[in-house]
């Protein structure tokens, strides 16, 4: 394993005589030293995988080396697809980032980079079928080619697959700094790709913390360009209402943090769209009857214990405060939103949460004792009508249900096998939720919840003890969610979202949080656990290109974290290397 | 505690009739209702401290409200001096930030916030001498009074006790949104500051990953405002060396990054004189003969175990390679680059490291071994006459050395009384280092290192685990560096630095991995732990500055943060409660 000791061929040492880098030191630097080499001893380039992320499942390469034309031109029928064409316009400029003095010494190419006389300059694309609906069973298949020579071609059952296409030509085209040009590296390319897991998403919860439509939209292209294609919308909680309702206004009034700090119908139709253009679909939760507290400023004769201090006892983090599931105007304003949620979210699925209630908040409150004692039922009872009722009333608007695990595990309701369970315990909850037939999307916390690590501010406002729980990037890759299972109970997993809880995390370090984790935890969606060879995809294969892909999305301008050490970037192998070397 | 159930008076309810932030969804939200109140059941003002970060050691009120306008003048011989009258042009600015829809509904005023009939337009700036030479010794006091009517007035010894007062100025003047006027609440004030300890530093490691020179410069501003005095600039480790010498250009020209990512003398002098403006000293670290790889691919002679393949046992992390302690070209390259830093860096302290070295590096290091044979020594012997022998150089400059506890704590070595030993094991360290009679700077490491809580790319490039040892604001708040030590040992501390070492932090995650932290290690530096009346300075209270504070860094630029929910900003009474309900 010397790797650092020998030079190979397909360094693309970044040598250059001179140096025109924006910053001052480089230029100060230039004049006092001649030719830069990189540094130290240089990386051997430990190219197996070609750098697409997330991988994909079927692709060929060859030994050419063809130039990219910047004025590269899109054809075909496809490319006048409105949603197309606007995605080709993006991809334009996606298409050609750079980078002068990358951290990596070198490119992708397996050969010696000669460019060949021919260049890039078309791509076809041809899509099947006219229908741009999106939605879970939306084909998001395509295939690539790009020949030595002539055109390239995108050919997609739906737009949605061509776009998949575009991203994944986006990522085969280079930019080799010692040529100031961009080139595709081991042509001719034959790419034949389609997702293993039909959900993949990302939980955003914008009512612990706002952001704006902007920042939302920033996200769902970053969702895009990882191949994700959900956007949970956890616009709700008990800290904020950021929604603004036609027929309950007061309820964003009293319930939004501040004017500023709301989503109108027009905000929310203008992320939807958004998405749609990018093959991103938007779940909308409506988080009912627990963490409702922010429901009960504007209504508060639908609120059960709201604000009761101290809330210890009332709620798991403040402020305390549930919806009176006893009170027939409960109903009504639940009902109202969801009837508005139905037309703006277009998606088929429709998030019913129903997790994380405190028995104790309804106890005591003697509205709903008495209308206990009145109605001669439990508790109990009542809630699983509430929660059966408003799933009922999401169920007329032809929504496939999603709720949280709890519905079925922990307060054993009811539930019609169409339901969609979501599952945050891990790998015990996945089991059983498909042992009793039912499907599941899986966010298992101790791999797939990208908010923790960073002290418990739920328990304890004061925490003494450090904070632990960070799901590191091999951790969320290496989760594998079929653990345990039958191959019919795997076979009821629709995908999984990994979640950005709101405690600790605003648009100031989101991005940071979430990137480039979630691009590995993307990669097992969409590549799964074995390409269809039945190889398994591993972590130590998987670093070699997350490596680049994190410092793509940094040039797309995320303000994604690093991996390791800049070293590590420099010299993989030099860096990532089996951690007991008696192995 | 029913805090959320009364409207106190001083209440300032964001009540806007008509709403003029640019985001669209407000204009569009505005439109559709009537006048906007705060979210929910308001807040009660909870102030029982003014928002000045850190806390100055005294300070009085009273209960004026008085306007502040926005063209303020500077007057007095001391607004002339140079390094202030740049300061005053950065605070004109930083004294106007405003937020139209800000998350916190209330300001800090203890009164009903009705504006007196005189307004501040004038400050008078007072300095007791011209010297403006910066070091650990120089007088940072401040005095700051702000009457009824009339000039404030800012007094101080140096210029730099002129910054801090302008820093609690700007903190003094609150922007009131329902009014779009600033104002100083709570006139006439009268505060009188100095810092509890003399060196409150960050180190920042821009080995691992390189910050441009803007991006120090932003750092040191955020410092500054926080009232921390030292730039521990940890610049070269093994994975890199971007400093470009005179003498030895082949250093970074084969061991810096790329040739963008340097450090010329230019940029060094330019981060220099910035701190300076900003009264922050820099000190740089020369980390040797540990960590020290980078140094091997410009001159090779001068290393031992370069790049060593696999590295496991020659190094804490990828990758191998310590300087050659035997070779006589080693201790010329080490006292060059010594002579070169001592001029660009005026600060009378040195960092002269010598941490983390493994010997198995230079035991399998038949240079070293032949060397220890011909001359009869032990590599311990060796080793102690190496840094004995580097430390002196640095003290012919008249420069204090600086170094890791390692040298005193683990390699016994027998360093002259008036080195300064950082400690970075905690409370165990201090005690030994200081019952030795040695100076401290303490770094403890399960307390201020800012840097921990997202696994260890260190021992394990693959870990399985989560990552652990987040140090929480309260962690970083709560820790007190002088437990278990006699009044002697305590004095022995000059004062602490918070780390940000480099392994999975750089530019794109740094603001949000140090700030609101840092914010809380300051004050614990500039206030200490009682204010001189004897009172303790505790948690409960600090978060109710805190959270404004972070607020106020994000409006400066700094991507800080959040500490909690933000129902937790708007509502801190509601939400900040003793952890256990039954005290």
């Amino acid at each position: 394993m010397h790797a650092g000791l020998s030079l190979s061929l397909c360094v693309a040492a970044v040598a250059l005589t001179t140096a025109t880098a924006q910053a001052p030191s480089s230029n100060a630097f230039s004049s006092s030293l001649p030719t830069q080499k990189i540094q130290g001893i240089p990386a051997v380039n430990p190219v197996s995988q070609p750098w697409i992320w997330p991988l994909p499942q079927n692709w060929e390469r060859g030994t050419n080396t063809l130039k990219v034309s910047k004025s590269i031109r899109f054809e075909g029928k496809g490319a006048r697809q409105p949603i197309v064409s606007k995605a080709i316009k993006r991809y334009q400029n996606l298409m050609f980032k750079k980078e002068d003095y990358p951290m990596i010494p070198y490119n992708w190419s397996t050969t010696d980079n000669k460019p060949s006389r021919s260049s890039l300059s078309t791509v076809v694309i041809d899509i099947k079928t006219n229908d741009d609906h999106l939605d879970m069973d939306t084909d998001e298949s395509y295939t690539l080619t790009v020949p030595t020579s002539g055109k390239a071609v995108i050919q997609a059952e739906t737009v949605y697959g061509v776009l998949h296409g575009l991203e994944t030509l986006s990522q085969l085209v280079q930019y080799y700094p010692e040529r100031k040009s961009y080139y595709v590296p081991n042509a001719p390319w034959k790419i034949s790709d389609f997702p293993q897991y039909k959900h993949r998403g990302i939980l955003l919860d914008t009512s612990r913390h706002y952001y704006t439509v902007q920042e939302i939209e920033k996200l769902i292209d970053t969702l895009s360009w990882n191949k994700l294609n959900v956007f949970h919308w956890h616009m709700l909680d008990s800290t904020s209402f950021p929604y603004v309702s036609k027929k309950y206004p007061q309820l964003a009034a009293h319930g939004a943090y501040t004017p500023r700090h709301v989503y109108t119908a027009n905000d929310i139709k203008h992320i939807v769209q958004f998405a749609k253009e990018r093959g991103v679909r938007v779940i909308p939760e409506m988080e009912a009857p627990g963490h409702s507290t922010a429901w009960g400023y504007g209504i508060p004769e639908i609120a059960s214990c709201l604000n009761t201090q101290p809330y210890f006892g009332y709620t798991i983090q403040p402020p305390a405060g549930q919806l009176n599931i006893a009170h027939p105007k409960t109903k009504e304003v639940v009902y109202g939103l969801i009837d508005e949620w139905a037309e703006l979210f277009p998606d088929s699925f429709f998030h019913a949460a129903g997790d994380e209630v405190i028995m104790k908040c309804w106890e005591e409150d003697a509205y709903i004792t008495d209308h206990l004692q009145k109605t001669n039922q439990t508790l109990i009872q009542l809630f699983e009508k509430f929660a059966l009722d408003m799933e009922d009333h999401v169920r007329q608007k032809n929504k496939t249900v999603m709720v949280w695990q709890e519905m079925l595990l922990e307060y054993h309701v009811n539930l019609p096998k169409d339901t969609v369970i979501q599952v945050w315990i891990g790998s015990e909850g996945v089991k059983e939720v498909t042992s009793k037939g039912y499907r599941t999307i899986v966010s298992a916390q101790n791999f797939w919840y990208l908010d923790l690590g960073f002290g418990r501010p739920r328990s304890n406002p004061y925490p003494e003890v450090q904070g632990a729980g960070f799901n590191h990037w091999n951790r969320v890759y290496s989760y594998d969610m079929r653990a345990n299972l039958t191959k019919s109970e795997a076979d009821l997993i629709l995908g999984a979202e990994a979640t950005m809880w709101g405690e600790l995390a605003d648009p100031n370090n989101v991005e940071d949080r979430l990137w480039p984790r979630a691009a590995a935890f993307a990669e097992r969606l969409w590549s799964g656990y074995e390409n269809p060879k039945g190889e398994e995809l591993i972590s130590a294969d998987a670093i070699l290109r997350l490596l680049p892909w994190r410092e793509q999305l940094v040039l797309r301008g995320v303000r994604a974290g690093p991996l390791n050490q800049g070293f590590c970037t420099r010299n993989p192998l030099d860096c990532f290397q089996p951690p007991n070397p008696a192995k």
